[in-house]
Order: C-alpha cells, then structure tokens, then sequence
C-alpha cells in the first residue's frame, strides 16, 4: 500500500487509471520478454555448434603451427613472420532486435595470408596459415553471435525484473491502496449517512 | 668439375659424386666420426615419438648430450638450450675445418636469415632491433649498424647484392614475399658459385640437391595453395626449372611420373600420394630430408675429407631439429601419428 | 776410378731412405686417424694402437735390406771394406730397388687402409681386428714380397768379395 495518500475520490479515480496502465505494460512487457527468450534461443542454438567448429580449426592450427615452428630454425622463423601482408580490417554496426542494439561486425581481408618466401620455411606454416585463414571467419561469426547473445541476455534479464516488480508489487500495492481508499471512503459515507439520522431523529423529537 | 655443374639428372643413379680424399682432414674426420656413434639412434628416436608425456619423452634423452635441466623444462628454456647446442656444434665444425672459405660458406646461412628480417623491418619502416643471429660472418651489431646507416658497402660482396636485389625486388609491387624470393635466389646462386670457386664436388652437388630439395617442395607449396606465382623455382639445380613448371599443371597422381627417371622419383610420388590423403606436407619434408641424409652418409667412403665432417655439421644440426620437434610435439600432446609421420618410419 | 762401392751405398741409402719416408707417411696418417677417435673415445687406444703401427713396419725392412748390404760388405768386421767391381754395384742397386719402391707405397697405403680401419673401428669395434688388420696386413703382403725380393737377390745372387 501507499503511504499519504488521501483517501479522495479523484485519487481513487487516478489510481484505477495507474492501475490499468500497469497490467496492459505489464501484459506487453511479458511479451517481449517471452519474444527475447525466443531469440535467444535461436541464437544459443547456433552458438553452440559454431563454438566447437571454431575451437577444432584454432587447436588444429596451433597444432600445425607447433610443428611448423619446431621444425624450422628459430631466426627463419622470426624472419617468416615479422611482416605480414594480410590486411584485416573490422567495422562495427548496430542492428536493433527488439528495441536491443546488437552489434554486426564487418571485416574486409585483403592480401595473402603466406608472407614469407619457399627456402627457409616449412610447408607445415603454409598449412596452419590457411587453416587460421579459414577459421577467421568462422571466429568472427561466434564473436558477433555471443555478443549478441550477451546483450540479449542482459536485456531479458531487465525486462523480467520489470515485468515481476509490475507483477508482484506495483499492481498489488496500488490494488491495496485503492481498496484502502474505497474503504476509507465507504466508511465516511457511513459516516455521514449515520450522522444525518442522527440529526434526523434529534429534529423529529 | 665442368661437366658436373653442366651433369641433370640422368647422370647418377641417386646421389652425385662426393669427391675424394683430402689427408688434410684426417684427424677431423676421425673426431667426427667417433662422434657420429652418438648421435641419437633411429630407435630412441621412436621411444621418445611413442613416449605417453612430455616428462617420459625428456627423461628418454637424459642419458646423452641432450639432458635437460630438471627444474626448468619450460618452451623458452628448452629453445635456449637446443640454440646453445646448435652454436657449439657449429663452433666444433670452424674448429675443424682446415678450409676457412667452407666455414665461411656455412656462415652465410645465418647472414641471409638475418638479412631477411633487417630488410622487412627497413622496407616497412619498423625499428631495427636487436635481436639478430649473431653465428653468421657478420656480427649483430655491425649487422643494425650497417641497416641504421644505410652503408651497404660494409657488408661483404654477396650480401650488398643480396640487399639490394632484395629491396630492388620489394619495390616493383610492394610485396614482402619478393624480398624472400630475391634473398633465396641470391643464396643460391652464392652457394654455387662458392662451390664452384673452391672446386669441392661435394658441395656442389650437396646445394644442387638442396636447389631441387627446395624447388619440389615449392611446387607442392605451390600446387597447395593454388598460388599462380610461376617464376620463384631456383636455379641451378639437377632438375630443370621446365620440368617443375610442368608440374604445376599436372595432377598430383601424376606428378610422380613426371619425376620418374629422377633420383627423387620415389620421394615425389609419396609426398604428392599423402598431402593428398592428409592434407600435408610432413610426409613431403621428411621424405626431402631422408634424401639430403642419404646423400650424407654416402661420405662414409671418405676416409679423410672436409665431406664427413660437412655430413656430420648438417646431421647433428637435424637431430636437433628433431629432438625440438619431438619435445614440443609432446610437450603440447601432438597426435603420435602425426609426429610418426614426420619421422618416417 | 771405380764407383761400385757408391753404387752399392746408394742402393742401401734408397732402401732404407724411400722405406723410411714412406712409413713416417703412413704412421702419420694413421696417427691422425687413431688421435681423432681417440680424443672422443679413448678406450679404444689398444686396437688402435695395432692398426697405428702396422705401416711403420716397411721402414724396418728398409733398414734390414741397408744392413745386409752394409754386412756383407764388412762394415762391421775387422779389415776394411773391400773395393768391389761396377758390376757388383750395379747388381747391389738393382737389389735393393725391390724393397725401395715396395716398401714406400705399401706403406703410405697401408696408412690409408690403417685410418680407414681407424675409423671403421670407431663405428664396430667388433670388427677391428676382422677387417681393419686384416686389410691392412694383406698391403703389407707385398712389402715382405719386395723385402723377399731384396733378400734372396743379396743372400744368393750375389757373389760377394771376400774379405781377407
């Protein structure tokens, strides 16, 4: 219940208007959280496979990798790699998924992922570096997905909150104060009522 | 000595001729040859391939020269400690060289190593650095000295070529590979020409197969990766450059017989026969190296010469190689069969 | 004037001379060898030593064909040495030529087979004695030939003056 409140009619008017507020926010404010739910959903379920495909391509490169490095000298190695000529450019932009502005990564390669010349290296580093090639794109598909996921995580999580405070203290109290007010009101009603005969029977005798 | 630089591949049945004796080298090919009985053998090797965990692995070599600090097994103390073993194996070799331009000769690997990242560090405006390979004939400071300055002349003949075909090539297009290719091609052609000035048969023939060695991986490298780059084969090898170019085209099936009346006929045809099963090039590389090994042992008939002990320089300098592979293989649980396969069975 | 005796002298000089040369070569081939196997594996100095020795032999038979020559000449007896004729010389040349030539080469080989023997052994022990010996004794073979040669040509070809 309210504190101070005045137990006026237009009060009780004004709350039975806040009252009908709330339950349509809270019957809209459900449905989204059950739409987010859905999405998120959707999501976690592509997440899932993408995370195990990108995890095999990154330890198979690393493996490749490994073996590449132990199998050259060290200076060859430190020379092969010094410079790359893999240009990598990310852009970020912002989709919007019920009302949630999740971010859409742009990347744009350019260049060949082979930077150094055929004599002092290992065909070994060829393969790991087609392979780390390859799963770049699948990495940045995961990236995008599990911030999204996050985001949308988050903004269900607020809408829950929102819909349960609606649910389970907003309405209630207000429904508590109004029937404070209503009964506040009857009783000076009574009050009244009681009083006039009162009078009435003083006046008659 | 002419007809050999002139000798392809129909000319010698699978190694090329090595030479003969030299009794200046008497002492320094028994010395090496008593060390030879400690190389690591073929079966520790596999133990070690077969071994369940890194500590297995290690303790497997704690026999030998290769006995690794109990306490610190760590990636960067074991990479320090095969360097140090490689630098003190290549000080024993210019201590047993009565020949100063072969010690020489073999210095220059590092000097070319060196010279490629000192190039892409200039060319893309990076600092210098300091952190060169100081076994190479030049030394790392007067290596950044010459770079700061920009005084190629200090530089011996070779590598004031080889620095300026090298940026020459980089700024046609702007492509670091170029630097690579113009560096290896430099090298090569030193390597030869070094040969041919010392008139050492062995050497010749030892860089004419690395040439071919290098050109059949490449081609494979090349196949792999569906590159269109044509022109980066070496000269100067037993086999044509046409015969390779030839190859790019022709399926990997095929490309073995293309290599059929060539000494690497048989390493051609398992190496193109599992990077198509596997999608690599281990069996490739290991099948170059048992070649390049085979043709060092043939110094074996030597009894006195700079051949064995050449040989002996370029084994231990691979059984480091493989004693590093076989140690981060299981340091980081490589699949065995992998590592089997780089080893050969 | 006649020269014989210097003939002769010449041909004992040559024997133990070229011999001698030819076996300092061959030891020090093979010394080389067996020091390199040595420094890294000094347990092995007993078969090396066999294999290191083994071509200093000719140098003695080089010796022992001058010393003939020298004996039957009477260096070392009472009364002098005789004057003896070209032909006699001449004879004690060609004597000693055998063992001269024989013995530089076979040594100087004998070096090499000894150091590939050397090296062999560093590798097998098991068969240093089995082939690297045995090899390098089939060389000396023909230095005992020449020697054989030397010998029976001073001992009975020759009609030696006497003394008296």
């Amino acid at each position: 219940m309210l504190a101070n409140v005045n137990a006026t009619r237009m009060e009780l008017l004004q709350l039975r208007r806040r009252v009908t507020l709330a339950s349509r926010g809270h019957r809209l404010l459900s449905e989204k959280r059950d739409e987010i739910s859905r999405q998120l959903i959707k999501i976690a379920r592509d997440i899932q496979p993408l995370r195990k495909k990108v995890e095999k391509e990154l330890l198979e490169t690393f493996r490749r990798f490994m073996l590449a490095r132990a199998l050259m000298e060290p200076e060859d190695v430190k020379a092969a790699l010094e410079v790359p000529t893999k240009k990598f450019t990310l852009a970020v932009e912002f989709a919007s998924v019920m009302n949630v502005k999740v971010p859409h990564l742009l990347k744009e390669m350019a260049g060949e992922i082979i930077c150094y010349g055929f004599t002092a290296t290992s065909g070994e580093l060829d393969v790991a570096l087609l392979a780390l090639e390859r799963a770049f794109d699948d990495l940045i598909g995961l990236a995008e997905k599990e911030k999204q996921a996050r985001l949308l995580a988050t903004e269900l999580n607020m809408t829950r909150r929102r819909v349960n405070v609606l649910e389970h203290v907003v309405i209630p109290e207000l429904q508590g104060t109004i029937r404070f007010i209503y009964d506040k009101l009857a009783e000076a009603e009574r009050d009244n009522t009681t009083r006039l005969m009162k009078i009435a029977d003083i006046i008659r005798a | 000595m002419a007809e050999l630089a002139e000798q392809s591949v129909t000319d010698f049945f699978t190694y090329p001729p090595i030479g003969g004796d030299d009794w200046r080298y008497t002492f320094a090919t028994a010395y090496v040859r008593a060390l030879e009985t400690q190389l690591l053998s073929r079966a520790t090797l596999l133990d070690m391939a077969n071994a369940e965990n890194f500590e297995r692995a290690a303790d497997l070599l704690s026999a030998g020269e290769y006995a690794l600090p109990q306490a610190n097994r760590s990636v960067a103390e074991l990479e320090n400690f095969l360097r140090n073993k490689r630098s003190a194996v290549r000080k024993m070799f210019s201590s047993l060289m009565v020949d100063e331009p072969i010690v020489t000769l073999f210095r220059t690997r590092d000097d070319f190593a060196n010279m490629r990242l000192a190039i892409r560090r200039t060319v893309t405006e990076r600092p210098l650095g300091t952190d060169y390979s100081d076994d190479g004939n030049v030394s790392a400071e007067l290596f950044e000295e010459v770079f700061e300055q920009e005084n190629y002349s200090l530089f011996p003949d070779y590598m004031a070529e080889a620095v300026e075909r090298a940026v020459l090539a980089y700024y046609q297009n702007k492509d670091i590979r170029r630097i690579d290719y113009a560096i290896d091609s430099v090298q090569a052609e030193y390597n030869i020409r070094e040969a041919h000035r010392l008139e050492n048969i062995f050497l010749l023939g030892f860089f004419r197969i690395q040439i071919d060695l290098t050109n059949i991986r490449t081609m494979f490298r090349l196949k792999f990766t569906e590159s269109d780059r044509r022109d980066v084969f070496l000269q100067g090898g037993f086999v044509e450059p046409d015969r390779l170019k030839h190859g790019l085209d022709l399926d990997y099936d095929a490309v073995g017989q293309l290599f059929f009346a060539t000494p690497y006929h048989r390493l051609v045809e398992t190496g193109a026969a599992y990077l198509l099963s596997d999608k690599s090039f281990l069996r490739t590389e290991q099948q170059c190296e048992d070649f390049l090994i085979g043709f060092l042992k043939t110094t074996n008939q030597i009894t006195a010469g700079p051949q064995p002990v050449i040989a002996y320089l370029l084994m231990k300098e691979n059984e480091i190689r493989t004693v590093r592979l076989l140690l981060t293989a299981k340091r980081n649980s490589l699949d065995t069969k992998l590592i089997l396969d780089r080893l050969g069975e | 004037m006649d020269y014989g005796l210097t003939l002769a002298l010449v041909g004992a000089g040559l024997a133990a001379l070229m011999a001698g040369i030819g076996s300092a070569v061959g030891i020090g081939i093979a010394g080389r060898s067996a020091t390199g196997v040595l420094s890294e594996k000094p347990e092995r100095y007993g078969q090396m030593f066999i294999m290191v020795v083994l071509p200093g032999t000719q140098g003695f038979y080089g010796f022992l064909a001058a010393f003939l020559v020298m004996l039957n000449l009477n260096f070392f007896g009472a009364g002098g040495v005789p004057e003896i004729s070209v032909q006699l010389g001449w004879q004690v040349l060609a004597a000693c030529l055998p063992i001269a030539f024989a013995g530089m080469f076979s040594a100087i080989h004998q070096g090499k087979v000894c150091a590939g023997g050397i090296l062999m052994a560093a590798k097998r022990p098991e068969m240093a004695f089995k082939a690297g010996v045995v090899y390098a004794v089939m060389v000396e073979v023909y230095a005992v030939l020449g020697l054989l040669v030397t010998m029976f040509i001073l001992l009975k070809g020759l009609s030696w003056p006497t003394v008296g």
